[in-house]
């Protein structure tokens, strides 16, 4: 469209940074030095881990793959990747001071819960000096540390499980959090912002129990996360049946691995 | 040096018309007219010229060129006929620099502190004037209240709060302890507040600067459930965008038209009310000129590329959330701040999740009446002290579980709901008589179904009554307690049984020299080796 900037325009894209090329200097909206908005259509993802090459590559067909072997994620586009709809929710904006010589620094701490309601969670923090960076900073970890959600039936094994399995419980600084199985149609009995973090897990019904100053709702939200993470590691009787180990990714791909590397070391 | 490129164009002023600007359509007749007048420049260089292109010559051509002769539809131009980006200047020199004073709206409210004192006989109410600028305001507070805040405009977001807060402290300190004074020439007194100076104004700030921050960051937070979700149609076409971010988008996209991020602003409604109101008054929102019509406002916005808001105006000020931050720096301050104190980040690591402090504690409604106490542990000691109902103790008296429990605080709200008691399942005729009974029945009454009664068995009793009761999440298993908090009373007790052997060991030792009482006691524990 004619009002859009013209892409050659000189000093760069956007039209920002012409001039001057400082910073967010010299021909600026408002605030536009935290927009460097790269065009929304996000430039392609260059992966950089080895993990991060075979989930772009569509060698790992599943989150479950990476699950299964316990392989740290380091870039959120993997979860991108296998999780579309994900949907984020900030849970709290937080000024947080701190004393310098220069009088005193407010920063802002943003909380944010991600999950797609279907089994997956996850819950990040990050502060930073705008608020829209501290939000993004905090959808990013919170994305790298999304965990399965096992749930269960409370009685009969009819239907979609709707509960946790078993009773389950998270500390987190001075907050313990429990997680009771509930009978289908109790609803998720908490306080308003754990209540929220739950539906994101798909739990559908839930009593919950909490010890402690759960005044630190932080405490008490990182606590409930820790109790749902445990659901996976909590060893039931129908577990029990004997698995057959297989492949990892790492040695599973390590030609096509060894490709990319001697590609790259081609220069 | 301009008239050297005058001259030699002279002559042919009576080929005017074929010198005509490239994009056609312009009538003969406006073309007479500019002859006329002084403005010859407009007509005589043609845009690719490389008198344009001179560097020196951008101001002059600048303020001769008529852009108003020119009629061009908006939408037939073309970037490549319209080579603006040479003679453009640098777009700080285009950007407006001075505004109208920022309005404020404020009733003094020492003002009415000080009436308040003075005539609390008098039933009318004191007329409050509503101070519309800040001149005006520290005018008044000279003159009415002898009193000068240094630096009050870094207060400007706040002044309300700020003022009121000060009227409070006014009331119980003497403005001369505090303050320093000064003379004026006319004979008044009139005291300063400085922050410098005055620990007070400074813990003032500190304090409704620190409300206010919180106030307008839950503001924030409504509308980021709420508004930020509502359509809105694009300043600038006619598309409506479905929520702010991808309004924000779109105007990123289409008319590089950038204010921000929607996450750093606050009240945006307001804000985008006031940019379309600037607009709808044909006025150019980043240098601030006001233009004849709509399309040559449009065009000129294209051409200058004044997609964007003039980053000095004070006016925006009170819309980014930076500025609630830290009041008395500007926004350029603690941009340039960033860079270095990225530097000296040394607490990068501070994801704690002890930061997010807030009350968790949700109202109880009691099991009997109709009583509301603000926690759950109040609700419990209410009922213990009115009813002599312990819930905690009825559940390890009766030794009930977790479901059991549950199942009872239901059965209990259900049969309270219906004016019955859950005892003996007398049935009452209004609350205050179920109450009462209760209060008589004593905890002997009170007690839960028995053990084999086929009330537990009944699903619906583990159903909440009340939505997100808070008494069910008030107790715990004891059987099944956490193995952390087991490991950690075990631990205890193996260190309190080792230092009363160790205490008992040195007391035999001393009593007796000889050692054979002390192999039998460090044989009797195992542990302690």
């Amino acid at each position: 469209m004619a009002d859009s900037a013209p892409a050659d325009s000189r000093g760069g894209r956007g039209g920002f940074g012409r001039g001057r090329g400082t910073r967010g200097r010299g021909g600026r909206g408002r605030g536009g030095r935290g927009r460097g908005r790269r065009d929304e259509g996000e430039q392609a993802w260059v992966p950089v881990t080895k993990l991060g090459r075979l989930v772009k590559d569509g060698k790992i067909k599943s989150i479950q793959q990476v699950y299964l072997f316990s392989l740290p994620i380091k870039e959120y586009q993997i979860i991108d990747v296998f999780l579309p709809k994900l949907k984020d929710e900030v849970m709290k904006i937080t000024p947080v001071q701190k004393q310098t010589r220069a009088g005193q620094r407010t920063r802002f701490k943003a909380f944010v819960a991600i999950g797609d309601s279907d089994g997956h969670v996850g819950l990040g923090v990050k502060c930073a000096k705008e608020v829209a960076t501290a939000i993004r900073g905090a959808i990013i970890l919170a994305k790298l540390s999304v965990i399965p959600v096992r749930r269960g039936y409370w009685g009969s094994v009819l239907g979609e499980p709707h509960t946790v399995p078993v009773k389950v419980t998270g500390k987190c600084g001075s907050v313990v959090c429990r997680l009771v199985p509930a009978p289908r149609g109790t609803g998720i009995v908490a306080a308003p912002t754990p209540k929220k973090f739950l539906a994101l897990a798909g739990i559908v019904d839930c009593y919950t129990t909490s010890r402690g100053s759960t005044k630190t709702l932080g405490n008490f939200v990182k606590a409930a996360f820790i109790a749902i993470a445990n659901t996976y590691s909590f060893l039931t009787p129908d577990l029990w049946a004997e698995t057959v180990l297989t492949k990892d990714p790492y040695q599973e791909f390590t030609d096509f691995l060894a490709k990319e590397a001697a590609k790259k070391s081609k220069y | 040096m301009n008239r050297s490129h005058s001259r030699p164009r002279q002559p042919a002023v009576a080929s005017l018309p074929a010198a005509a600007p490239p994009a056609g359509s312009v009538k003969a007749d406006s073309q007479m007219f500019k002859l006329q007048t002084s403005n010859m420049f407009a007509v005589h260089v043609g845009k690719g010229s490389r008198a344009r292109k001179n560097d020196d010559l951008k101001e002059f051509f600048e303020t001769r060129d008529d852009d108003d002769g020119e009629e061009e539809t908006f939408d037939a131009i073309d970037d490549d006929d319209l080579d603006v980006s040479d003679y453009e200047s640098e777009d700080d020199a285009d950007e407006a620099t001075s505004f109208p004073p920022m309005p404020i709206l404020i009733r003094c409210p020492l003002c009415l502190a000080h009436h308040e004192k003075e005539e609390a006989e008098s039933a009318e109410t004191p007329a409050r004037p509503l101070i519309t600028s800040a001149t005006e305001l520290t005018k008044h507070l000279r003159d009415a209240h002898k009193l000068v805040f240094k630096n009050l405009n870094h207060m400007v977001l706040l002044l309300q709060r700020y003022l009121e807060a000060w009227a409070e402290k006014l009331s119980t300190v003497s403005v001369a302890d505090i303050a320093s004074k000064t003379s004026e020439e006319d004979g008044t007194v009139v005291y300063h507040i400085d922050a410098a100076s005055c620990p007070m104004d400074r813990a003032v700030r500190e304090l409704v600067q620190k409300a206010n921050l919180e106030a307008i960051l839950l503001v924030q937070e409504s509308e980021r459930r709420r508004e930020a979700l509502e359509p809105r149609k694009c300043l600038f076409c006619k598309h409506t965008c479905d929520n702010r971010s991808s309004l924000f988008r779109h105007g990123y996209r289409e008319h590089n038209f950038n204010i921000g991020l929607p996450d750093n602003l606050v009240n945006v409604n307001e804000f985008l009310h006031i940019l379309e109101s600037k607009l709808a008054s044909l006025q150019c929102l980043y240098c601030e000129k006001t233009f004849t019509s709509a399309a040559v406002l449009r065009k000129h916005m294209r051409k200058k590329k004044h997609f964007k808001i003039s980053s000095h105006n004070r006016l925006y000020d009170r819309f980014y959330i930076v500025n609630y931050a830290e009041p008395g720096k500007s926004w350029e301050a603690i941009d340039n701040e960033k860079t270095d104190s990225d530097a000296e980040e040394a607490d990068r690591k501070d994801d704690s999740w002890n930061d997010w402090d807030e009350k968790a504690d949700m109202p109880a409604k009691s099991l009997f009446d109709l009583h509301v106490s603000p926690s759950v542990e109040e609700c419990l000691e209410y009922m213990k002290r009115e009813y002599s109902f312990d819930l905690l103790k009825v559940k390890t008296d009766s030794a009930l579980d977790f479901y059991r429990t549950v199942a009872l605080v239901n059965i209990v709200r259900r049969s309270t709901a219906q004016n019955s008691c859950f005892a003996c399942a007398g049935q009452f005729d209004c609350a205050t008589d179920l109450a009462a009974h209760i209060k008589q029945s004593g905890t002997d009454h009170l007690q839960p179904p028995a053990n084999d009664s086929s009330v537990w068995q009944d699903k619906d009793n583990l159903k909440p009554v009340i939505e997100n009761d808070p008494l069910l999440m008030a107790f715990d298993d004891d059987v099944d307690d956490d193995e952390g908090a087991d490991e950690e009373s075990s631990r205890k007790r193996l260190e309190d049984f080792k230092r009363t052997l160790r205490k008992k060991l040195d007391q035999l030792n001393l009593e007796s020299p000889t050692s054979e009482v002390a192999p039998d006691a460090s044989a009797a524990d195992p542990s302690l080796a």
